[in-house]
């Protein structure tokens, strides 16, 4: 948890949750803080790290985004944060009920675990996933907790294909015999799902449009220039980023982002290079600073075909 | 072409009698339509029913029975009061002779001014059905009844008697009973009979009323006051408020020997220092007779009179006979389903040396429509005003004020629209209409001052009740929130610590209470007013919303099938009226009652 390091009072310094501890005993922790306040008769309250633009700064040291100290309160007797309130504790809450039971889930089954309706029969804990999700990253910054350990993931996107062999949960995989669609890159790439047997890349690439790292796949782009072809179809997720990260650091291999020139390709890139502002706290664990962009150069048709487009305008990958 | 010479025409210039002249101007009494001349008929024996009753300080009760008669068009209308009844002498000038009575010589609050009404409808009644007026009267338990008819010499505005004769058996002891038939049309909705006789029931609490209509269907209004109101008090006329042709008139006929004891003894206000003063600035002999002083004369001591530099303090207003307060909101809440009644009665004022006074009462919410422009129910001397409300002095001076200021929506220039209903009555000595049919006030600023800021008064109230309902109403819902989460909340944490927490429930629901305190007090005190300053307000009264419609009292049931067939002694039985008192806001909660979390301290 990021917290406050300018003069807590002994009330917030009791509040704060000890790093040490396990996710569980976090939850259980934030549990009890919320009683002891209402015995006090004080309105119970979360300090939240705000994962807002104010409170990120770009490290140009580390050349990364990180977050600041800014929290932000969210209380019950506020209306406009009540509900926001009742829904972290419905996290906490499922999450708990996750790691009693040694399960782990997709963080879209995680809302349907917490979503019902309310007494009054009108309104719903959560009406979509999209109210859901941000409330478990809330509480993953709050108790300091990644998702993984509290056993949540998000929903598998992005594929991989080139020549890596890996540990899969078990399975040796040998991603230069993927076929056409590629290895799929699950939520959590841990160490203890995920491990590195062997490769014999040059380099990485990682590529925005799902169709044009399957026409590269197709075309074998891969095979004739010794590459890991990996796409995040779009914003690459976090197990994307992450597996990205534990390749450029265990394997020793540049990474090169392909991108549309536009702006979302510019920002895509970003994130990968520097991190995002929502996911602030795990830049340091995602963002590779060292990724050059391969952008091809604009074109005056707009609507040339990828295939005839990227195969033919693709530059050659440069050593930075 | 013949010259016509002045003697040709002399010939043809003749007197014209009064009646003859309404004869053709009957518009100008209220009979210009079919439908009017029913309502005005009704309207004009109703005011004498009940004038005549106060005087005599009997609690009215009036039936007002219509039925169609034959021939089309045609209705009979019969207004039955218990009132003192009619000395049969009497009888055939007040139904058969315009500009007789008892009220336009003395400058006293009453219904009734200039003696027109009733006879100008029996009138009516004759030129279009060729019927005289029916009257039974019974002046008292050891008089006899008796019965006559009515009819009008139009050429000489002379009543004639027919049929005079005593009725052995009359149903009350005492009482008049008018029976008219006339050319008319009935029709239900706005300006009808119902509608004046239900404004008729609001601003006289104390009349008891009874009523069917041609279809045989009857409504009753019982009194919800058991008291007379105080019987004005008649005053000489104010120097400020006569015109120079009355004051050459007083000074002929009066009784008084010199013109100072005219001067201060034929009008108010005036001592006899002053009128000693007011005749010396005249360049009158204080002693002179009255009657000896020359018009050029006059016209100075008019002129003295209303000198900016003479000072003349303003009539008493003992005179008036308000509502009152309570009465208003009685007359109001028997009325009128609403959620919010406000009343305020300003002190009395002059125009034109005629004091005058004015109440008002709000009606909000409740029953009314929301989406309609607001009702203005006008009333002079308690008498429903129901035509010409846009040159009404009283509609105008509702426009004026500015509503958006009390949370009420209202376009440029036009009455607020909301569920709302403004109730004014102007109450005076002489009361200017702006016609003889007295439907609209005349636009005098000081009665349009007057009027605006008792409407702001109550406005003001209205506006703070409406906020503060809506204040509370949002606290309301911010408690359900509240408690609604508390209980995910609740459950979360008691999964997660795998306990009940039932003392961390009870704490957050306190809290819950303590954080909405405004929507508890709403709660605890439903049918109190909302609010410190409403709270202490006697002109307040607030209803609430949800409650059961108040039970129409019994006695009011029996009233009307006894005052359909043989209605009791001393006209009928005296209805048992929702008690005002009872709609009085409960005691104000104590600060221990109120706050819930203050009472969990001292637990």
């Amino acid at each position: 948890m990021a917290s406050r390091e300018e003069a807590a009072t002994p009330e917030e310094e009791r509040l704060r949750i000890p790093a040490r501890l396990d996710a569980k005993a976090k939850i259980e922790h934030l549990a009890k803080k919320t009683i002891a306040m209402a015995r006090r008769e004080v309105d119970p309250y979360v300090d939240i790290p705000s994962r807002t633009l104010s409170n990120v700064t770009f490290s140009k040291r580390k050349k990364i985004i990180e977050m600041g100290d800014a929290t932000q309160r969210r209380s019950l007797f506020n209306l406009n944060q009540a509900r926001k309130y009742m829904q972290t504790l419905l996290v906490a809450r499922g999450c708990t009920q996750l790691l009693d039971e040694q399960k782990t889930t997709s963080i879209r089954d995680l809302y349907y675990m917490t979503k019902h309706t309310l007494a009054d029969g009108k309104e719903n804990t959560f009406e979509g996933q999209e109210e859901s999700d941000p409330i478990i990253e809330d509480l993953e910054v709050t108790l300091g907790s990644l998702r993984e350990e509290l056993h949540l993931f998000a929903a598998k996107r992005g594929s991989v294909v080139g020549p890596l062999t890996l540990v899969d949960a078990g399975d040796v995989i040998d991603l230069s015999r993927m076929g056409s669609g590629g290895w799929s890159v699950p939520g959590i790439v841990e160490p203890d799902t995920i491990r590195f047997v062997g490769h014999g890349a040059k380099f990485i690439l990682l590529v925005e449009k799902e169709a044009v790292w399957a026409r590269l796949n197709e075309d074998k782009f891969w095979k004739r220039h010794n590459c890991i072809l990996v796409t995040g179809q779009g914003q690459p997720p976090r197990g994307v980023r992450r597996l990205l990260f534990r390749m450029v650091h265990e394997l020793k291999l540049p990474l090169y982002v392909f991108v549309d020139n536009d702006p979302w390709g510019y920002y895509i890139h970003s994130v990968v290079k520097q991190g995002s502002i929502g996911l602030a706290f795990e830049s340091k664990r995602m963002a590779v600073p060292k990724a050059p962009a391969s952008i091809p150069p604009p074109t005056t048709s707009p609507k040339t075909s990828a295939s005839a487009s990227t195969t033919r305008t693709a530059p050659a990958p440069r050593k930075s | 072409m013949t010259r016509v010479t002045a003697e040709t025409l002399s010939r043809r210039q003749r007197e014209i009698s009064v009646s003859e002249f309404f004869a053709k101007n009957r518009h100008l009494l209220g009979f210009d339509s079919l439908r009017k001349a029913l309502l005005t008929t009704v309207k004009e024996a109703v005011d004498n029913s009940l004038d005549a009753c106060e005087e005599a300080g009997i609690l009215p009760e009036i039936w007002v029975e219509l039925e169609a008669a034959k021939g089309t068009n045609r209705y009979l209308v019969r207004i039955t009061d218990n009132g003192p009844g009619i000395v049969p002498e009497q009888a055939p000038k007040i139904f058969g002779q315009l500009l007789y009575g008892s009220k336009f010589h003395s400058l006293k609050q009453s219904r009734g001014q200039q003696g027109i009404g009733i006879s100008a409808a029996a009138m009516y009644g004759q030129l279009t059905t060729g019927k005289p007026v029916s009257v039974e009267s019974r002046t008292g338990r050891r008089s006899k009844a008796y019965a006559m008819q009515v009819m009008i010499d139009t050429n000489t505005n002379k009543p004639k008697a027919i049929g005079r004769r005593d009725l052995p058996d009359w149903h009350l002891d005492h009482g008049t009973l008018v029976e008219l038939e006339l050319e008319a049309k009935y029709l239900k909705g706005r300006q009808s009979v119902e509608e004046f006789l239900h404004q008729v029931a609001v601003a006289n609490p104390h009349a008891t009323l009874h009523y069917r209509s041609p279809n045989g269907e009857t409504e009753s209004w019982a009194r919800t006051v058991e008291q007379n109101p105080t019987a004005p008090q008649e005053i000489k006329p104010h120097p400020h408020g006569v015109e120079l042709g009355v004051l050459m008139k007083m000074l002929q006929s009066t009784r008084h020997k010199t013109v100072t004891q005219f001067l201060s003894r034929d009008f108010s206000r005036i001592s006899p220092q002053l009128a000693g003063g007011l005749a010396k600035r005249a360049g009158i002999n204080p002693k002179a007779r009255p009657n000896t002083v020359a018009r050029q004369t006059v016209d100075a001591l008019y002129k003295a009179i209303n000198d900016k530099k003479t000072r003349i303090r303003p009539p008493s207003t003992d005179c008036l006979s308000p509502i009152g307060v309570q009465e208003l909101l009685a007359g109001l809440t028997r009325g009128v389903r609403a959620e919010f009644y406000g009343v305020e009665t300003r002190r009395p004022a002059v125009y034109r040396g005629n004091p005058f006074q004015v109440e008002v009462g709000l009606a909000w919410g409740g029953d009314l429509a929301g989406d309609e422009l607001a009702k203005v129910l006008r009333f002079a001397n308690r008498v429903p005003l129901q035509y010409y409300a846009g040159s009404c002095c009283i509609t105008k001076a509702v426009m004026d004020v500015s509503w958006r200021n009390y949370g009420l929506t209202q376009s440029r220039g036009a009455l607020p629209s909301g569920p709302l209903i403004v109730l004014v009555h102007l109450a005076s000595v002489w009361v200017p209409f702006s016609s003889e049919s007295k439907v609209a006030v005349a636009d005098y600023d000081e009665i349009r001052k007057e009027i605006k800021l008792a409407v702001q008064t109550c406005g003001r109230r209205l506006g703070q009740y409406v906020k503060r309902k809506a204040r509370a109403k949002s606290e309301a819902r911010r408690r359900e929130v509240f408690n609604l989460y508390i209980e995910e909340v609740v459950n979360s944490v008691e999964a997660i610590t795998g306990k009940e927490q039932k003392l961390f429930r009870d704490r957050l629901l306190a809290i819950s209470r303590r954080k909405t305190e405004l929507a508890g007090m709403l709660e605890e005190a439903k049918g109190a007013t909302a609010g410190d300053d409403l709270e202490a307000c006697e002109n307040v009264l607030v209803v609430d919303p949800d409650a059961e419609p108040p039970a129409a009292p019994p006695a009011a049931a029996e009233a009307v099938a006894e005052g359909e067939d043989a209605p009791g002694e001393e006209g009928g039985p005296a209805a048992e009226g929702v008690d005002s008192p009872e709609h009085l806001p409960p005691p104000i909660p104590t600060e221990a009652e109120r706050d819930p979390a203050a009472q969990l301290e001292l637990v």
